[in-house]
């Protein structure tokens, strides 16, 4: 059974290219728009990792995080944070983790994306 | 008035009732009463009490009033000798009033007389001491005025030799008589090769000493007659031009001109960090810049490998739908490299407006249709309310255009980003016509900015859309519209949305 993989990203050329990265490689894809789409189809499609943006309108990345790391049958999802700042740097992990008890996320991919380590890093998480 | 301070009073008198009488009255009223019974004895107790005031009958056996008189004068001029004269002794009173007594009382002797005797050599008493007093203070004060006066002297002599800023005067000849450390540092002349000898003229570049004249007779320059922080150059031994401010005035004295001062502070150190301020200030804009658009630049190429990886994956298996994604893709980040470069180019360079005849509302609508599709694509209705009645006008259409684009983008943007979903989001262009100018607006009912956001809007390179903006696009629209002597504002409310409105005047040719 393929697993399923949720990307979160408010631009519709983001959501593109990592499906189309994904797709091609045996994955099944489903997306969504902003973080209030992103937590309902979470809660509904059950995916094994979720890539998620962290500047978005609406609810943002970091919300988004915060509510699942917080929600008892979500929190156990990996979530790989996309992002155009410099991956793993201090800010970002700050900002992230601001609330203490917010664990790190699993991983980082840095914008523009590679389609060579979006894949590694989905297929280290997933193994 | 003088106060009664228990001073001494002497009184030589042979009657012994009239001695009594004096010692109970000028006791009661105050005095401490020394008594003689004969000019000997009196000149003796004045000798060894030195009273201010003697009381003297003329008329004694052995030493008289007038010989008392006389040895009392020659020991001291300031004691008041008051003499009483008996009945038919006016000989002897004209002669001691002309041995300076002071006054004189008849006999017998009644206590209204004596009253004002008394009150009269008092009055002369504290007079006296009051000028002395005066005379010493005046004394002491010419001493400390002369004292200051040389330590001010000194002192200002000290401050112009030491001062840093070169301190040049010159009689009313032209002819430099001060030239101070900092005048010798700054020219390169030694004051001895200068002072007397060189005419102030000969320190400034041609024509400069023209040019402080005239600063001198105007009022630009602290007033007639004076300047103040006047910049301006000098010429040093070496003939090199020296930046200087120039502080300076016209010395007079009794209403003649007798010279000229001037204070001259040296301006190439602080023009040389002046300088490295601007240099500094500008690679630190750079810096910022260039972040700010590394970040922007980031996420174009990020379309653009999405776009190339789509076509690549389109034509190796044969999938036709990813042909047309990725192919959109690329093209749309290339816009928006060049809408970045373009936007680069028109905040780093002046540009020249290129005016020509044009018509307001059809930048407008071309405006319209660029954005119509981007808007609908986003949730947002692109509304028009053009005003038909405008005329055409004198501008430059790539100016309002450019500004157009811009601030429906954000419009769009600040719909995007806004919370509420439920609102029925919509940006309207319009156009009005106003007495000068022409009036683009541009009207969203978007997320709003608060104050703080509002207030750093046109900072460089502040943008509230992360990565996705690079902070120009409001500067660019700014300088745009000023470029072509228009002005741009806004009114927002968080929540509520913003209105933009751009004013560009409409310049009618007198032809039209």
């Amino acid at each position: 059974m393929k697993n399923k993989i949720l990307i979160v990203d408010d631009e519709s050329e983001q959501i593109d290219f990592a499906t189309t990265i994904l797709e091609e490689n045996g994955y099944l894809v489903v997306s969504a728009l902003d973080g209030s789409e992103g937590i309902m189809l979470a809660r509904e499609e059950n995916p094994k990792l979720i890539l998620l943006d962290i500047m978005m309108p609406r609810k943002g990345g970091i919300a988004m995080y915060h509510e699942l790391k917080k929600d008892g049958a979500l929190r156990n999802i990996p979530v790989v944070i996309v992002t155009g700042v410099t991956r793993g740097n201090d800010f970002d992990i700050h900002m992230v983790t601001q609330s203490g008890d917010i664990p790190p996320p699993a991983g980082y991919i840095e914008k523009p994306m590679n389609p060579d380590t979006v894949l590694k890093v989905v297929r280290d998480l997933l193994s | 008035m003088p106060e009664n301070k228990m001073s001494k009073i002497l009184v030589i008198e042979d009657e012994e009732s009239v001695r009594l009488l004096l010692r109970v009255s000028l006791t009661y009223k105050g005095y401490e009463v020394l008594l003689a019974e004969d000019g000997e004895s009196g000149v003796q107790t004045f000798e060894k009490h030195r009273p201010p005031i003697v009381i003297t009958d003329i008329k004694m056996p052995g030493m008289d009033g007038i010989e008392v008189l006389k040895k009392i004068r020659a020991i001291d001029r300031d004691t008041r000798v008051i003499v009483v004269t008996g009945h038919g002794e006016m000989e002897s009173a004209i002669e001691a009033l002309q041995l300076e007594a002071s006054d004189f009382i008849n006999k017998p002797i009644t206590d209204g007389a004596l009253t004002v005797a008394l009150k009269r050599a008092e009055e002369v008493l504290w007079m006296k001491e009051k000028l002395k007093e005066y005379t010493s203070n005046l004394e002491n004060s010419v001493r400390r005025a002369t004292e200051e006066l040389r330590a001010a002297h000194d002192f200002q002599r000290n401050l112009i030799q030491s001062s840093i800023d070169g301190i040049v005067a010159a009689d009313a000849s032209g002819t430099i008589v001060v030239f101070n450390g900092g005048a010798e540092s700054l020219f390169g002349y030694a004051g001895s090769a200068v002072l007397g000898k060189k005419k102030m003229d000969s320190l400034y570049p041609p024509g400069v000493s023209d040019e402080i004249k005239e600063a001198l007779a105007g009022e630009n320059y602290g007033g007639k007659g004076s300047l103040v922080n006047f910049e301006n150059k000098v010429l040093s031994s070496r003939g090199e031009e020296i930046p200087v401010r120039i502080s300076g005035s016209i010395l007079f004295e009794n209403g003649t001109e007798t010279g000229f001062v001037c204070f001259l502070q040296d301006l190439r150190e602080i023009k040389r960090l002046q300088r490295e301020l601007i240099e500094s200030e500008r690679i630190s804009a750079m810096g910022q810049a260039v972040a700010g658009m590394a970040h922007y630049i980031k996420n174009i190429l990020n379309g653009l490998q999405g776009g190339v990886y789509m076509v690549n994956t389109s034509m190796k298996k044969d999938k036709p739908h990813l042909m047309t994604k990725g192919w959109a893709m690329i093209e749309n980040n290339i816009r928006k490299i060049s809408d970045l470069v373009m936007n680069m180019l028109i905040y780093a360079k002046e540009r020249e407006p290129d005016f020509v005849p044009c018509e307001p509302n059809k930048i407008a609508q071309e405006v319209y249709d660029l954005m119509k599709d981007k808007a609908a694509q986003s949730g947002v209705k692109l509304v028009r309310d053009f005003d038909p009645s405008i005329h055409e006008c004198f501008l430059d259409p790539s100016g309002p255009h450019r500004c157009l684009l811009n601030l429906v983008s954000n419009a769009i943007d600040a719909c995007v980003f806004d919370l509420q979903r439920d609102k029925a989001f919509s940006v309207i262009i319009r156009t009005r016509e106003e007495a000068d100018d022409i009036r683009f607006d541009v009207v969203d009912n978007g997320m709003g900015m608060t104050r703080e956001v509002q207030s750093k809007i046109f900072d460089r390179f502040f943008s509230t859309k992360g990565g996705r903006g690079t902070g120009l696009g409001l500067l660019v629209t700014r300088k745009i519209i000023e470029e072509q002597g228009g002005s741009i504002g806004f009114e927002s409310e968080p929540g509520k949305g913003t209105t933009f409105s751009a004013r560009f005047p409409r310049r009618l040719s007198n032809a039209s």
